[in-house]
């Protein structure tokens, strides 16, 4: 693999919650990873795992009161980011690290032009003239599909379809050749057919700039085609991580093995209904410190779980899970493996 | 856009006949007449009058329906008539009176907007700091006091102590300029008072509500610095409640001018409106309520125009 450009290491963001804002909620508790140099790596979990904060630590985006960055390090380059003033994170976000969002039509501003939305970002971190940046907003529209870009580049989001809206973000995102790109469920809110060609651009850039994605989703589909790495959040915690295929054909954490069941199946008969994790997702402020956050959910728990914090173990090459019970998991994990082909 | 002006402009005319009508009868329901006010003039200085006689003179021996006739033909010539006390046209008490109106109410409006916007601004970016919770409570005493009671202290305690009273003779901006601002200055900025804490609360909240909003994290993802975030993104996405707003005080500034001139003794279109009413100026009236409504409309078309410059969402259509 490349080299390593962004490390996190220990990361922990907490919400403080109630009228004197004492409840105390981790959404991202200790979560150490790298990223190299076009890589894709995923993030997965359900709403509330903590994953769309954990983007949103990253460029400091995060804005307390409620929320706060409690503790950990954000090497980027070797730099802490946490230690950076605010001019100085300022001049990361958008040129270096850029972000896109789920709801393409709330995340441009209704007001502005597409183009000047674009423009905006090109004249705050590249020195070119207003003209140019004009021409390259055409260019960039024009690069991520976006069909008569002259005309498109003076009209209003409003005016845009949902998945050209969401194009133009990448494209304005993508502006100041970012070498990292932060997708926070980018197609969550877009046509299945629509998701297809945001995706498939996302991965031509990938491949044309070489920036590195992190792809923070709930849709397993989406990760095993275009993903490298994965970590799989939940309750705050990364509980398994790893290589795309050694996660979908040796998952060990039985929540990774919950989700894999979950995805539904065209090949089986409608009898055959969708499988479900029993329970529900934990309520964040309420989870213990010294147990396992998917233990009240888990079958295979037992008091070990509900008592002490299961640590990450390697299992793998670059694979690591946290659980007390990996070894029961095995004739389960054989069985669907095999169904699932 | 020129079609739904056009379209708009058309529309002033049956409304300005309802108020027509409106006016008319309302003026004529009023207990006592011109007519009696005029034989009251009179006999207090000791001078009886024929009754009859006036009204015969002011022709309003005839009946209702036949008056307003003769009123409605001369006001869509253009020709408002005269008022019956003053030895003027209605036309030429207005040319000298709504401006001094407009000049109070626009200095009012520029007051309150340039200090409300900044301030409101400020408490959104610095929500919950110990200046945005003095701003508001600043705010929240502005808009509590009567202006007629902070423009009584503010003309009496000057006066008391230091012996200044702004000055009370009417000079024409052109004609002086510092003498006349020193007339209208004062009670500008105590009207401007209470739109200002309304309006700061007002920007204040609207900028906190846009801030919220999925864009303006955006902008901040893009690394565009506090200044551009404030005024680029939130207060443009918040300026249609605040055109609104001032399109409100915009439209209600004949209205509101009433009490600041009366204290100040400035010669404006409220001051002269309020006079005409009690007693009894049928034509001074009705030509004031008349030229009032067609501004209230004009300037609602004004606003709606504007929300279209605010948001290119908005349709005129």
């Amino acid at each position: 693999m490349n080299e390593p450009i962004l490390e996190v290491q220990h990361l922990k963001t907490y919400f403080y919650l109630g009228t004197d804002m004492t409840t105390e909620l981790r959404a991202v508790d200790d979560l150490s990873y790298t990223l190299h140099k076009g890589e894709c790596m995923a993030i997965i979990g359900e709403s509330g795992s903590g994953k769309s904060v954990s983007a949103l630590s990253i460029l400091r985006l995060v804005s307390y009161p409620p929320g706060l960055i409690v503790g950990g390090k954000i090497l980027f380059h070797g730099q802490d980011l946490m230690e950076m003033d605010d001019e100085e994170i300022m001049k990361i976000r958008g040129s270096k690290i850029s972000m896109i969002f789920q709801e393409p039509s709330s995340a441009l501003n209704p007001v502005v032009t597409v183009g000047k939305q674009i423009v905006e970002n090109l004249l705050r971190h590249t020195s070119i003239s207003k003209e140019d940046a004009w021409k390259r907003a055409v260019e960039l529209l024009d690069e991520v599909g976006i069909p008569n870009p002259e005309q498109r580049v003076n009209q209003y989001p409003f005016e845009f379809s949902g998945g050209m809206q969401q194009r133009s973000m990448i494209a304005m995102a993508m502006s100041c050749n970012p070498e990292i790109l932060i997708c926070d469920e980018p197609t969550t809110a877009l046509d299945v057919t629509v998701q297809a060609q945001v995706l498939e651009q996302l991965d031509k850039l990938r491949e044309t700039h070489d920036t590195a994605l992190i792809f923070i989703t709930h849709n397993l589909g989406v990760v095993a085609r275009y993903a490298d790495t994965v970590k799989i959040m939940y309750g705050g915690k990364v509980i398994e991580d790893g290589p795309t295929d050694a996660i979908f054909h040796v998952p060990h954490h039985p929540y990774t093995l919950g989700l894999i069941q979950a995805v539904p199946r065209l090949d089986l008969p409608r009898s055959h209904g969708l499988h479900t994790i029993p329970g529900e997702p934990p309520d964040m402020s309420k989870i213990p410190e010294n147990c396992c956050a998917f233990a009240p959910r888990c079958k295979y728990a037992t008091e070990e779980c509900r008592t002490k914090r299961p640590q990450p173990e390697t299992v793998g090459e670059g694979h690591h899970c946290s659980c007390f019970h990996m070894d029961l998991l095995e004739d389960e994990r054989n069985e669907v493996v095999r169904s699932h082909g | 856009m020129v079609k739904y002006i056009i379209k708009r402009v058309l529309l002033l005319i049956p409304a300005v006949l309802l108020v027509c009508i409106t006016v008319f009868l309302l003026m004529r329901l009023i207990p006592g007449s011109a007519v009696d006010a005029i034989v009251y003039k009179y006999s207090s200085i000791g001078v009886e009058v024929d009754e009859d006689a006036v009204r015969a003179q002011l022709g309003l021996d005839k009946p209702a329906a036949i008056q307003f006739f003769v009123w409605f033909k001369d006001v869509i010539q253009g020709n408002l008539g005269d008022s019956l006390f003053q030895n003027k046209s209605v036309h030429s008490i207005l040319a000298a009176e709504l401006p001094v109106t407009f000049e109070l109410g626009i200095i009012t409006i520029i007051l309150s907007t340039v200090i409300s916007i900044p301030l409101g601004l400020l408490c959104a970016a610095r929500q919950d700091s110990g200046l945005d919770i003095i701003l508001r409570v600043i705010a929240i005493i502005f808009l509590s006091i009567p202006v007629f009671w902070i423009a009584t202290m503010v003309l009496v305690y000057p006066a008391a102590w230091w012996g200044y009273a702004p000055p009370a003779d009417y000079v024409g901006f052109l004609e002086n300029p510092w003498k006349n601002l020193q007339m209208f200055l004062i009670p500008a900025l105590l009207s401007a008072l209470g739109q200002v804490g309304m309006q700061m609360r007002l920007v204040r909240t609207q900028t906190l509500e846009v801030m919220r909003q999925d864009y303006v994290r955006t902008a901040w993802s893009k690394g565009l610095n506090e200044r551009t975030v404030l005024f680029g993104y939130a207060f443009r996405n918040s300026m249609i409640p605040t055109i609104t707003m001032i399109g409100g005080s915009v439209s209600s500034l004949i209205g509101g001018s009433v009490i600041m001139e009366n204290l100040f003794n400035i010669p404006g279109i409220g001051k002269e409106v309020v006079a005409a009413l009690s007693s009894r100026d049928y034509p001074l009236v009705q030509g004031c309520v008349i030229i009032f409504a067609i501004y209230v409309m004009v300037i609602n078309l004004v606003v709606d125009i504007c929300y279209k410059w605010a948001d290119p969402r908005v349709s005129l259509e």
